[in-house]
């Protein structure tokens, strides 16, 4: 990058350019808060809001951001990206899941007689269930790995009392203890089933959504693990909308902080 | 006493980026703030993306001009522009932006078999959500979500559509969106294909879930680094040692493999080169070659010698000097421009025009910017850039332009404007020559065929100076950096950025031609969708079928099919531009000797029946203009008939293509740099953020070079600059 070799003043001149000029003075541009595109994995994670306001008007003309514009916490980096994670697999499985289903209508039309559409169809569905298989295994020996869970352990020694504590949290559960108040807010008929896998330590659940097999059904997703204030115990509160159609709906409960695999969310809404 | 005024930017060039930046600083929300002067060569804007319109009207370009479905800068731009024109639908038919497009969705490559003869092998690449220009509120394409998700939907694509053409007649296209709709027998044998193909599945499967860890982990602060690489170095080897035999024993499922082999390696590279984590990005691999970086991380070579490697190649005509042996494309670019590609176009791949890309584009942005108040200064060619003198300068000054000189090309007859359009049914178009009649003396230029474009054709009837201050406050120079060194001497002498990047930015002379049939597609044995095709042989290794062009232009009995090709032209030994005044022709003359051996001996493989015997064209075939009516039907025709056909050798040098080699992005230099401090730099030759030559490349630069003087858009603004 060039550096000027101008003096205080100078440099102070140009970083204010005028609208309009007398005659004869001649104008210089204005020094540029950088020269270069960010390229760092931030950028993977920005905000685009900005791509949609053209641009013109004065206010927004000194808008750019700082070269290393971060993502808030820690916290919130990790939930984004488990976000993304999780939405690119689920997006693959729904997309599986519906060629599936034009596979399906088709054959059943004309050739389910010969025997070869069933099998396709299984085979086409055993292909997506090892592809969501193999990802859960890898996510599961990535994040089991010691290296990962001693940097889990040492940021929260790093950060002291201000960071959360998995062992104290208000809030946080184990598999193994029972407390857990489930609040149904329904005018339908439901049944709930949580199946959360014993484990040692206690962490904070975490839920994104509920899915139904047929992906043309609307996902469940008002739900969310909270503390109780009175009780100051947590609680999974599930709000069913009314139109919601009758299905079974099944999701799996993560580790917020981990990201790991605690459990699975079953909510049947019955006719 | 102070008199307030608007600002005066002199804008030289008028191809892709200079429209751009004068289209910024002319939108009305700057209320008349920037004055802006085009000065343009010659009689047409356009620059390496000029087109005019010849006999018959028929659409003549500089070569291939396809937009991809990633850019965004420029279709938003040009949506933008068509909306302002507000052209009435029932007086003009292309009124509309999406009337002066059509979607591509095959893309194809070409690929000699085991025994010598080539395939063709095309996919279809199903519409994404959106278009191209559309606000992205709720969309960031450039995430890496986004990016996975497209992969998902790249490797379906390859499971369920990749066809053959190998002259006999293929299956139509099935997009996933079609599935439902094709015939069972169709269904029956694509889901036969997919378990048939369930190891290669599964193996992208692995991929995908080793992306999604990538997603996972490049948000922790810490990483465990090495067990990542190791983990997928494991998984790669796994992969490759499992297929690898299965699929040698068939060209198709060796098409995907060698695609899947290539992922494989961008993902293992990626790991062990920490891409996610290097605040360069993936600028910090410039200085390898593509399929050097790729080598380094496992892929096989036949992967790197895949088709599919070489059409990456091709269509960034990474060439040096147009040597096939010196094929050559910065790895982190190369990466970058094809996660755009495959991974963020928005409704369709590709994008023709539906007429020539001066009709569509240009003429619409003339039109928009004389209604602003632009000035356009036609018959302009930039002869020098001169600097402040060194001593003038106070202390802490930065040196500036302070006059800019012009050989007046021609002057128009009684001091009037230069009106450059003419109507081509009711459409606003660029004529392939100038309108001599508005020209003084214009008869007699004519007569001694004064050549405006051409680099070698000094001739003058004066001279211009513009000043600083008083002509002008602020420049773009948007003229390409092949003329750099000759109009930009004292800036290359003073500063040793811009001696670097003129040494080290190079170009290559490129070659096309455009062949108009009676007959159609399919009666010369194409019977696919139209489609743009590369990794063919060379010389012309890129063919586009443009066969919707036909109903623009006024044969009296129209095409039946249009193509395309075109592909690099070696350059002389030596690094100069020959002086010699007779180079052009001579160029031209070997391109046209190029087009009729590529059309007797090797066009068969792509189209069977367009000979009558190996080595012999179907001459008769070519529309000539000068044909009243289809000639007889069995009478034959001659390679001469050729010469009604429309070729150029691109070797002016400010139409040679940009390349974007190893090791020499670094040296650009950006629109937004301040070393002259009244100049700002514009064209597909700076370093704009996408550093590879296209027209996004171009608009990016131009809505930088507009941010430069008027800080405006915001480079938030300027879709895909942040980018890794």
């Amino acid at each position: 990058m060039i550096t000027h070799n101008s003096k205080s003043q100078a440099r102070k001149r140009r970083h204010a350019p005028k609208p309009a000029t007398s005659n004869k003075e001649r104008l210089r541009r204005p020094d540029p808060a950088r020269t270069g595109p960010i390229r760092n994995a931030t950028t993977y994670l920005r905000d685009s809001r900005s791509w949609n306001d053209r641009t013109t008007d004065s206010t927004r003309a000194h808008t750019d951001r700082p070269a290393q514009d971060s993502p808030d916490t820690v916290d919130d980096v990790v939930t984004r990206g488990v976000k993304l994670g999780y939405k690119v697999i689920e997006d693959y499985l729904r997309q599986g899941q519906r060629s599936a289903e034009r596979f399906r209508e088709a054959l059943q039309k004309g050739c389910s007689k010969e025997g070869k559409g069933e099998e396709a169809i299984d085979g086409l569905l055993r292909l997506y269930k090892d592809m969501n298989d193999l990802w859960i295994d890898a996510v599961g020996v990535i994040l089991r790995s010691p290296p990962l869970l001693s940097w889990f352990n040492g940021t929260e020694q790093r950060n002291g009392a201000a960071a959360p504590s998995r062992g104290k949290v208000p809030g946080s559960i184990n598999g193994a203890e029972g407390g857990l108040a489930i609040e149904i807010v329904s005018k339908r008929r439901t049944q709930v089933t949580l199946d959360l896998r014993p484990h040692p330590q206690r962490y904070i659940p975490l839920l994104y959504a509920l899915h139904a097999p047929n992906p043309r059904i609307p996902p469940l997703t008002e739900m969310a693990f909270r503390l109780d204030k009175k009780t100051k115990g947590p609680i999974l509160q599930i709000k069913i909308p009314d139109r919601q159609p009758a299905a079974l709906y099944t999701g799996v409960v993560i580790d917020k902080h981990t990201h790991e695999p605690r459990g699975m969310l079953s909510v049947r809404v019955l006719p | 006493m102070t008199v307030a005024r608007p600002i005066k930017v002199a804008v030289v060039g008028g191809g892709c980026a200079s429209i751009a930046a004068a289209f910024e600083l002319t939108r009305p929300e700057h209320g008349g703030k920037y004055d802006v002067t085009v000065y343009q060569l010659g009689w047409r804007l356009g620059g390496k993306g000029a087109s005019g319109r010849g006999p018959a009207l028929r659409i003549e370009e500089h070569g291939l001009h396809v937009w991809l479905g990633f850019y965004e800068n420029a279709f938003r731009l040009l949506r933008e522009c068509y909306a302002e024109l507000g052209r009435d639908p029932k007086k003009c038919r292309i009124a509309d932006w999406r009337d002066a497009f059509c979607n591509d969705h095959e893309i194809g490559i070409a690929e000699q078999s085991r025994r010598g003869a080539w395939l063709a092998w095309t996919a279809h690449f199903p519409p994404s959500e959106g278009l191209p220009g559309d606000p992205l509120t709720t969309y960031n394409p450039f995430a890496l979500g986004s990016y996975l998700a497209r992969a998902a939907a790249l490797l379906r694509a390859l499971l369920f559509d990749v066809k053959t053409h190998d002259g006999d007649a293929p299956a139509p296209a099935v997009s996933p969106a079609q599935y439902g709709e094709q015939s069972n027998e169709h269904l029956i044998v694509a889901v036969q294909r997919l378990l048939r193909y369930g190891l290669v599945a599964t193996s992208a499967g692995v991929l995908e879930a080793l992306t999604i860890l990538e997603v996972l982990l490049k948000t922790l602060p810490v990483l465990p680094e090495n067990m990542l690489t190791t983990f997928i170095e494991s998984v790669a080897q796994t992969i490759r040692r499992g297929l690898e035999d299965v699929v040698m024993a068939d060209d198709e499922a060796r098409c995907r493999w060698e695609i899947i082999d290539l992922m494989v390696a961008i993902f293992v590279g990626a790991a062990r080169f920490g891409l996610l984590y290097d605040p360069r990005g993936l600028d910090a691999i410039n200085d390898y070659d593509c399929r050097e970086w790729l080598r380094l991380n496992g892929a096989s070579e036949r992967s790197l010698d895949s088709a599919f490697m070489r059409g990456l190649y091709d269509l960034a005509l990474a060439y040096e000097g147009g040597d096939r042996k010196r094929a050559a494309l910065a790895a982190g670019q190369g990466l970058r421009g094809s996660l755009r590609m495959f991974f963020t176009y928005r409704g369709a791949m590709f994008w023709k025009m539906r007429a020539g890309m001066g009709d569509v584009v240009f003429a619409p942005f003339y039109e928009v910017l004389r209604r602003r108040g632009v000035k356009f200064e036609f018959f302009h060619r930039l002869e020098n850039v001169k600097l402040s003198h060194s001593g003038d300068l106070a202390p802490g000054e930065s040196p500036s332009v302070r006059a800019l000189e012009f050989d007046v090309q021609a002057k128009i007859r009684g001091g009037r404007e230069y009106q450059p359009l003419i109507d081509v049914n009711g459409l606003p178009c660029w004529p392939s020559q100038p309108d001599y009649r508005q020209l003084i003396h214009g008869a007699q230029m004519r007569r001694q065929k004064w050549d405006f474009e051409s680099h070698w054709d000094r001739r003058k009837v004066g001279r211009k100076t513009l000043r600083v201050s008083h002509d002008f406050d602020f420049v773009v120079l948007g003229v390409s950096v092949g003329a750099i060194p000759y109009v930009c001497k004292e800036l290359v002498a003073r500063n040793p950025r811009w001696r670097e990047m003129v040494k080290h930015v190079k170009t290559v002379a490129t070659q096309a031609f455009q062949i108009w049939l009676h007959k159609k597609m399919p009666a010369l044995g194409w019977a696919a969708p139209p489609v743009t095709l590369s990794a063919f042989t060379e010389p012309f290794d890129t063919w586009a079928d443009m066969r919707q062009c036909a109903p623009e232009e006024s044969w009296p009995c129209r095409p039946g099919a249009i193509a395309y090709f075109c592909g690099v032209l070696p350059d002389p030994p030596g690094n100069s531009i020959p002086s010699d005044p007779r180079y052009p022709n001579v160029r031209r003359e070997e391109v046209r000797r190029h087009a009729i051996d590529f059309l007797n001996h090797q066009v068969h493989h792509l189209w069977p029946a367009a000979v009558s015997k190996p080595g012999r064209f179907r001459w008769e075939l070519l529309m000539d203009p000068k044909d009243n009516r289809r000639p007889k039907r069995h009478k034959q025709g001659n390679e001469r008939r050729f010469n009604s056909q429309h070729w150029r050798a691109n070797v002016n040098p400010t139409d040679r293509y940009v390349l974007a080699l190893p090791g020499t992005l670094k040296y650009r230099i950006s629109p937004l740099d301040n070393t002259y401090d009244n100049l700002t730099i514009a064209g597909d030759w700076t370093d704009c953020g996408f550093n590879e030559g296209c027209v996004e490349a171009a608009v990016m630069s131009g809505r930088l070079a507009a941010h430069a003087i008027a800080q405006s858009p915001s480079l938030e603004d300027i879709i895909g600059y942040d980018h890794p």
